[in-house]
């Protein structure tokens, strides 16, 4: 979508809390077992799964209330008996339809073709390194990284567009940049990230995965070095301006059909096959997550990098229970992206 | 009446698309395009089902908008023509 009308629909999403994206957990099963993942139990209830015709309810209700952008997530959401239902539903009634996958089951041109057929768009992958032996350690799968490399050129192939999600971890730092420049030459749109967050149950252990200090500070200088417009920079906005999106131009949906603010925020509304969207999304729970505003956060001595901060009250919530307070984490990779942000200055002012 | 106007269309599914307060963004994914509709074009898009006749939308504008009906036929057919073009619809 061009820029402007983008920030037009965009700003018209957050102003009057309609949800322009909805992520959809289609179940929590996956084929994969990565180190990091934030999913507890890689299982369904079968006594609460959706069937397909709860999520075409749900669907449509979404797409009532003003929803773009439908993600179909999981766990591997390639995985659902209902995925393809689901995507040639959502496709029908106007939806932009995309993906987050692994890559597993994408393996033939047939499937890549029977994929966009079904009105995928987008095809976002978790590419961890260009090594077999890295990506396939931080899956636990053998094979795992040949097989996305196949499903990513398959897509494309096939007319989907794709684009990578590569999480920073001290497992993977080494190779970061050999992918950065790999995606760069084959056009692909990559995303670096280091925010691992804790499991939905609160379990720290995929946090043990998280770059150190260290790596974070050769990761932000080494790119600021490479992409002049890499260098972390200070978001500077208004202390009544909103936390985060949550609940307002985006939402979730669990694959019990329970509305959630985000998939960050597991605090659920209620369910949508029980009640409508609308009434869910104008609940109590729903204002209470909408409304956090900047200057309701506990910033204490943090209040000046706050601009380096990418504070998500959900994993804050997961991690210390506390939603409006930075996590230590949080406080790193931002004081780290602060002290990059002052090096480049200084040299540039010599 | 135009004869025209005795045709059906229907959406092409390959531009996603929404109406939100009254305007309706399409969005062209391959080309990274996207179109704006206003609200009388909102109201024929969300009628381009493969099921409602353009003669059928007419009636509904002028149920909906107080005004004269060789405009609304006119601008209509013009509308429908370029979204045909750009084929964001396809005749039934």
């Amino acid at each position: 979508m061009n820029k402007d009308l983008f920030e037009k629909v965009r700003k018209k999403s957050v102003e009057q809390a309609i949800p322009l994206q909805a992520s959809l957990e289609l179940t929590y099963r996956c084929n994969e077992r990565c180190t990091h993942c934030y999913i507890e139990k890689f299982q369904d209830d079968p006594a609460r799964i959706l069937e397909l015709d709860d999520w075409k309810k749900i669907l449509k209700e979404l797409r009532s209330a003003g929803t773009l952008y439908l993600v179909l997530m999981g766990g591997e959401p390639t995985l659902s008996s209902h995925f393809f239902s689901i995507l040639n539903y959502g496709s029908d009634l106007g939806f932009y339809m995309s993906i987050i996958s692994n890559g597993l089951k994408i393996q033939d041109i047939e499937y890549a073709r029977k994929l966009k057929e079904g009105g995928l768009r987008l095809a976002t992958f978790s590419l961890y390194s260009l090594d077999p032996l890295i990506h396939d350690k931080m899956t636990s799968v053998k094979g795992s990284h040949a097989k996305l490399m196949k499903a990513i050129f398959l897509c494309r192939d096939a007319g989907i567009k794709v684009s990578l999600n590569g999480l920073l971890t001290e497992a993977n730092a080494k190779g970061i940049f050999d992918l950065y420049e790999w995606a760069d030459t084959e056009g692909l749109e990559l995303k670096v990230d280091p925010n691992v967050t804790a499991k939905l149950n609160g379990d720290m252990q995929p946090t043990l995965y998280r770059a150190s200090r260290e790596t974070l500070t050769w990761f932000y200088r080494e790119r600021a070095k490479r992409w002049e417009n890499a260098l972390p920079t200070p978001v500077v906005e208004p202390s009544n301006a909103y936390v985060c999106n949550a609940a307002k131009g985006k939402c979730a949906v669990n694959p019990y059909g329970e509305l959630l603010p985000c998939i960050e925020i597991r605090e659920a509304f209620g369910s949508l096959v029980e009640k409508s969207f609308a009434e869910l999304w104008a609940s109590d729970k729903a204002i209470k997550w909408r409304e956090p505003k900047i200057k309701d956060l506990s910033l204490g001595e943090h209040q000046a990098i706050y601009g380096f901060c990418d504070h998500c009250p959900g994993m804050a919530k997961n991690e210390h229970g506390k939603p409006m307070q930075l996590t230590d984490y949080t406080k790193v990779v931002a004081e780290v992206k602060s002290q990059v942000f002052r090096e480049f200055q200084r040299e540039s002012d010599l | 009446m135009s004869k025209a106007l005795n045709r059906v269309f229907k959406r092409n599914r390959n531009f996603p698309w929404q109406t939100l307060d009254s305007e309706t963004v399409i969005i062209d994914p391959e080309n990274q395009f996207s179109f704006e509709l206003n609200e009388v074009g909102s109201l024929i898009w969300n009628h381009l089902d493969g099921q409602t006749s353009l003669s059928k939308i007419k009636e509904r504008i002028l149920e909906t908008y107080d005004q004269n009906e060789e405009e609304v036929e006119m601008d209509l057919l013009s509308l429908v023509g370029q979204l045909a073009e750009s084929h964001l619809i396809q005749m039934v």
